[in-house]
């Protein structure tokens, strides 16, 4: 029964509730049946709120914990909105706004609405646009806009549309502008893409106007094809200048500065707009500076020669998340684009804008001098035909080879450069080559040795080499189990490192390994406070991609005498370093967010107290290490690129940087955990390596029990995954996830004779699987937001969507391959979860699927992944995380949970057999009838994925991560930090 | 009205007294968190639900990290950003129950529904339906715990937003919190 009083009994209960508990608590009762004056029924409902009072305190506190990947995406989403509205226009043909007569809607920008009107006098027609809203609201705003528009209306460019004045539309600003006939560029491109030497001719105006602008102070904040005007002459016009948000000067960081998209709200609420030509710093919420309009530049230009945007994706946010992570797909731009305008585009869009191209006119010169060579060449002047298009793909997939290898080349020549002073003169020495992973060096005081984790040996071990020898000492050879994270005391006698030995902790050593005592019974990354009396450490470890998927790690000191610890603060913090002269600890502080990778580096007091950040751009920035003489705080980031040495002043007193970082970059692909010798002319760091591969395994077809080792298919950096057989097992399909990420391959099954079958950067295909006849590849493939089924011909011909339904994932051949089932997610036009199964053969609007529900009661969806021969049973795990295996009869209809733990399960021969990957470490297999699970195959410290086998059941097909690392050593002279 | 605001401006506008402001900004700030909700939502294992302050949490430091949002507008975002929670873990629940259901499959035998909420949450709905018999009883009320508890606004910060002052809004905090364990309490033994 709930309770419904009146309100105004309501209001007699709250009132007496609040007065009682004003009262201590032994006094209520008398003081309610006092109150109540003999009305019992009044009584029992406030001493029943007094009880809920009690008993109720921690109400709010009982809330639900999970899902914060989504608080990612909602950090992009919240600084770049803009609200829209689709309003009616305020003004009407017949209505004047200064001297000028409106004549009509010219149509609503996102800037505002623009009408077409007359002027009488001049007898001319204008553009009449009304500002935003904002510049009404903010004083200081227009007159800022109103500053520009002189000065824009003063330079009276060709290219610049012109700004003829200022006029009051009611209660809004109007900008009486230029009425430039002809077509937006954004148009224009939707009739097709023009030839090279066009492109570029357009571009080169673009150019020019805006280096004009520049020249002026001016930054244009907006620019976009929508934004360029063609006129029937061909001559190209730059709109909008300025009114993009023209804002504070910069002193007062606002909202204001990033968003230049527009959203309009449409009926159903759905957010419409484009995020395309923001600069990634624009999409960080930062200051805009005439370096954005370059980068916005570098999208027009891309766009015009591709027909293509750079970025695009179907939403805001996630448009901007390839803005800030992914390049534009090259191979997009016509193969006869000169050089020189590739490398240009690239310098345009470089994400760093302190490596961006700094002035527009370069980009003129650089336009000039393309135009130039391309002379007289003719060009076709649209590619209508199929075939050529066919041919030109076909070019472009040539040639991406080589683009790939200018983007590495330039960029190397761009950051080892300016990343070294000319002065230190560094030299690169790779000092381990053993086999597998040597990572955590620390430099002894007199640079002369290294300690560093290396797991050589099977396990990890703490070895100890000199830094000009090749031979190293495995320090904790006794240990069966894993030590690793050493550091060299500041004397250079003893080592403290980490070992899961004994239930884990931090561990004492004399520097020759002997003498060990335990620190602490938890504990990872210990550094030694300068007189080495102490030393921090954190709860959670962190090795190469710091990420929080276990919650707060803190940090903690312990003293080295007396074992005594103490915490520091109440932060996150992984990979600390105490900075020389005690103060103050670096560390490495995770997104708040589970599974989230942004990383940045803060300092706190010794005490505990006053956490600062070095940076805050989450750019994947950490392992901070302090310089020996502390003016300057190294780490490694993930900004602009590969993760790479970086180093910031910083005043180690107070924390406080003193300028911006610099990057000294090293040659090695990643860098990661950085030791700096006592004297600063040192830095060791292990420099890692990551590949995936895809391996064969021999296998008894009845028991799935390995014949042999495995063998390699596949080698190199791709990063290949999810092989699958055709069913003659001569071929294999698998997808890349090199960026652009996921296009497919096809291979002999020995790997030889390797092409492409699919390709674009607007796509992620993943999953391929082989149809039994070995005619076709089904898989899913990401467009947009959403995945959807397509299938492939092995060829490369006849590529078609399966099914028009959004989140449709795992597609699985029947074995006469009549059906195929598949999983679909959350996507629209179908209820969560469901497996259908269909005809593959069919068009999709003839299909009457067979549905099969998520197993009831369990939290996890089933996750369709394999077929038994005999056609009887499914196979799928639980859940996309993989929380076991299950199967379901087609005969019965009902769901079986043969484990409680792996993934991906492939039936053998038998049609009973079921083998599986667990933890990327095991293959397994299970019985479906009896659940005996037995272990087939594992390995010790790469990752494997799942397997898919052969018909006859004699190999199985995995990919395999396999991550190297090896310590180097920078050596400069003069020294680094002096 | 022209186009192109931002949230900012919007929050700006309606703190200034633009009622209009927040009916502009409601449903495009719901659009939002909703279409993003609903994709990582997917993805979630029965067992967890939103953390609906956290969630609003971030997306208000977004706005503040970077753009000196000035204090009272942080209490604006969280009043609008409180609603809006509500009706995504609201809906969010409501389609939960309504597949549970829905199929009517044969339930296998599973050791591993340990793992489903644990009993001592409070469960959306019956949060929701509370919390609306309380809007009708004491809007007042019911408005502090909406900012409380979907909105994870401090004491202080409700009161500013609701232009009471802080004493006030903890009893104000206190009340709704008993009459709503009372609702709970009662409605869960009916």
């Amino acid at each position: 029964m709930t309770w419904a009083p009146t309100a105004d009994r309501w209001q007699r209960v709250r009132r007496l509730f609040e007065a009682a508990i004003e009262r201590p608590v032994p006094e209520r009762s008398a003081f309610v049946s006092a109150a109540v004056a003999g009305d019992e029924t009044l009584r029992g409902e406030v001493e029943a709120m007094l009880a809920a009072d009690a008993a109720g305190a921690a109400l709010s506190e009982q809330w639900p914990v999970a899902s914060e990947s989504l608080l990612a995406e909602l950090r992009i989403a919240f600084s770049t909105v803009r609200v829209g509205s689709a309003s009616s226009p305020g003004l009407t043909a017949g209505n004047r706004v200064g001297n000028y007569d409106v004549v009509a809607p010219l149509g609503a920008g996102g800037m505002g609405e623009v009408y077409r009107a007359h002027d009488a006098r001049l007898g001319r027609d204008v553009a009449i646009k009304i500002l935003p809203h904002a510049f009404t609201t903010h004083p200081e705003r227009l007159a800022r806009f109103e500053r520009e528009a002189r000065v824009l209306a003063a330079l009276n460019h060709p290219h610049i549309g012109g700004i003829y004045g200022i006029e009051e539309a009611g209660t809004a600003p109007a900008l009486v502008l230029e009425l430039v006939e002809g077509v937006t560029l954004a148009d224009h491109l939707k009739e097709g893409r023009p030839d090279i030497e066009e492109a570029l001719t357009i571009a080169r105006q673009v150019a020019d106007a805006l280096s004009a602008a520049h020249d002026k102070g001016i930054v244009h904040r907006d620019l976009k094809p929508a934004n360029v005007k063609i006129t029937p002459a061909g001559v190209v016009k730059v709109l909008d200048f300025g009114l993009a948000k023209a804002d504070g000067d910069g002193a007062t960081p606002e909202l204001a500065h990033s968003p230049t998209i527009t959203v309009t709200a449409t009926r159903d609420g759905r957010l419409l707009g484009t995020a395309a030509y923001m600069s990634p710093e624009q999409a960080r919420g930062k200051t805009v500076d005439k370096r954005s309009d370059i980068w916005a530049f570098g999208c027009v230009l891309y766009e015009t020669l591709s027909g293509r945007r750079a970025f695009d994706r179907e939403t805001v946010s996630d448009t901007l998340a390839a803005i800030l992570e992914r390049e534009p797909d090259w191979r997009m731009l016509p193969p006869a684009t000169p050089a020189s305008v590739r490398r240009l585009l690239q310098r345009c869009l470089e994400k760093d804008v302190s490596r961006r191209l700094r002035d527009i006119g370069d980009a003129g010169l650089e336009l000039d001098d393309a135009i130039g060579r391309l002379g007289s060449r003719s060009f076709p002047r649209r590619v209508f035909d199929l075939g050529r298009e066919r041919r030109s793909a076909a070019l472009a997939g040539i040639i991406i080879v080589s683009t790939v290898l200018g983007i590495t080349l330039l960029w190397r020549a761009w950051a080892v450069r300016p990343g070294f002073p000319d002065r230190w003169q560094p030299t690169f020495t790779q000092i381990t080559s053993q086999s597998g992973l040597e990572w955590f060096p620390s430099l002894s005081p007199d640079g002369k040795w290294v300690v560093y984790g290396g797991d050589a040996e099977g396990n990890r071990d703490v070895f100890l080499q000199s830094t000009t020898g090749q031979t190293p000492i495995d320090l904790t050879t006794d240990s069966i189990d894993d030590d690793d994270q050493p550091a060299f005391s500041p004397d250079g006698e003893r080592i403290v490192f980490r070992s899961s030995r004994d239930g884990g902790g931090i561990f004492v050593m004399g520097r020759t390994g002997e003498a060990v005592r335990r620190l602490t019974r938890r504990g990872f990354k210990p550094t030694w406070s300068p007189d080495g009396r102490e030393i921090a450490f954190t709860t959670e470890n962190a090795d190469l991609d710091p990420q929080n998927t276990v919650g707060l790690s803190s940090l903690w000191v312990v003293n080295v005498a007396s074992g005594e610890e103490r915490q520091l603060g109440n932060i996150d913090a992984v990979l600390p370093s105490w900075s020389p002269h005690g103060q103050r600890i670096a560390y490495t502080t995770r997104g708040a967010i589970a599974g989230s990778t942004r990383l940045d580096i803060w300092t706190i007091d010794r005490s505990g107290k006053n956490p600062i950040a070095v940076t805050t751009d989450g750019a994947r920035n950490w392992n901070p290490v302090w310089a020996p003489d502390g003016r300057y705080l190294y780490f490694v980031s993930g900004r602009g690129g590969p993760i790479n040495l970086w180093r910031v002043p910083i005043d180690q007193t107070s924390g406080k940087t003193e300028g911006p970082p610099e990057a000294l970059t090293t040659p090695s692909p990643f860098v990661a955990h950085i030791a700096i010798s006592a004297d600063g002319t040192r830095i060791a760091y292990s420099s890692i390596l990551r590949s995936r591969n895809i391996q064969k395994l021999a296998i008894d077809p009845a028991t799935g029990i390995p014949r042999g080792e495995p063998t390699w298919i596949t080698t190199g950096s791709r990063l290949w995954a999810n092989p699958d057989p055709s069913s003659d097992g001569k071929s294999l399909v698998f997808y890349s996830s090199v960026q652009p990420e996921g296009d497919l391959y096809v291979a002999r099954a020995d790997g030889t004779g390797l092409r492409q079958l699919t390709s674009g950067a607007e796509s992620i295909d993943r999953m391929p699987r082989w149809s039994p006849d070995g005619q076709w590849i089904a898989f899913h493939s990401i467009r947009g937001k959403d995945q959807f089924l397509w299938k492939i011909r092995a060829d490369g011909s006849e590529l078609q969507q399966l099914s028009p339904l959004a989140d449709a994932i795992y597609p699985t051949w029947s074995p006469d391959g009549s059906r195929i089932a598949v999983l679909m997610g959350a996507g629209i036009g179908h209820r969560e979860n469901d497996v259908y199964i269909f005809d593959p053969s069919r068009p999709w609007k003839d299909q009457a699927p067979d549905v099969i529900p998520p197993p009831a009661g369990s939290p996890d969806e089933f996750v369709v992944n394999s077929w038994s021969p005999d056609g009887a049973l499914l196979a799928g795990q639980a859940g996309l995380a993989a929380h076991g295996i299950l199967t379901y009869s087609l005969r019965t209809r009902r769901f079986d949970r043969l484990t409680d733990f792996g993934g991906y399960p492939v039936w053998l021969p038998d049609s009973r057999h079921v083998m599986f990957v667990s933890g990327g470490r095991d293959f397994s297999v299970v019985d479906s009838r009896s659940r005996k699970v037995q272990k087939v195959f594992s390995v010790e410290r790469d990752i494997i994925g799942p397997p898919q086998v052969t018909r006859d059941g004699r190999e199985a097909y995995f990919s395999r991560r396999v991550t190297e690392g090896d310590i180097w050593l920078l050596t400069a002279n003069p020294p680094v930090s002096r | 009205m022209p186009a192109g605001h931002d949230v900012t401006e919007l929050l700006d506008d309606w703190s200034r007294g633009d009622r209009d402001a927040l009916d502009r900004l409601l449903p495009l700030v719901y659009a939002e968190l909703r279409r993003i909700a609903a994709r990582q939502l997917r993805h979630e294992r029965a067992g967890h639900t939103l953390q609906p302050t956290a969630l609003v949490h971030e997306a208000y430091l977004r706005l503040v990290e970077q753009r000196n949002v000035e204090w009272q507008n942080r209490a604006h975002f969280f009043g609008v950003a409180a609603g809006v929670m509500r009706r995504i873990l609201v809906d969010h629940a409501r389609r939960q129950t309504a597949q549970k259901r829905g199929d009517g499959v044969q339930r296998v035998s599973l050791e591993h529904i340990a793992e489903l909420p644990s009993a001592n949450q409070i469960p959306v709905l019956a949060l929701d339906h509370a919390l609306t018999r309380l809007e009708k009883l004491d809007a007042g009320l019911a408005q502090i715990v909406e900012l409380r508890v979907f909105g994870g606004l401090t004491i202080d910060e409700a009161a500013h937003l609701l232009n009471v002052s802080p004493s006030t809004a903890k009893r104000d905090w206190r009340t709704a919190k008993a009459w709503l364990t009372r609702e709970l309490a009662s409605e869960s033994q009916s």
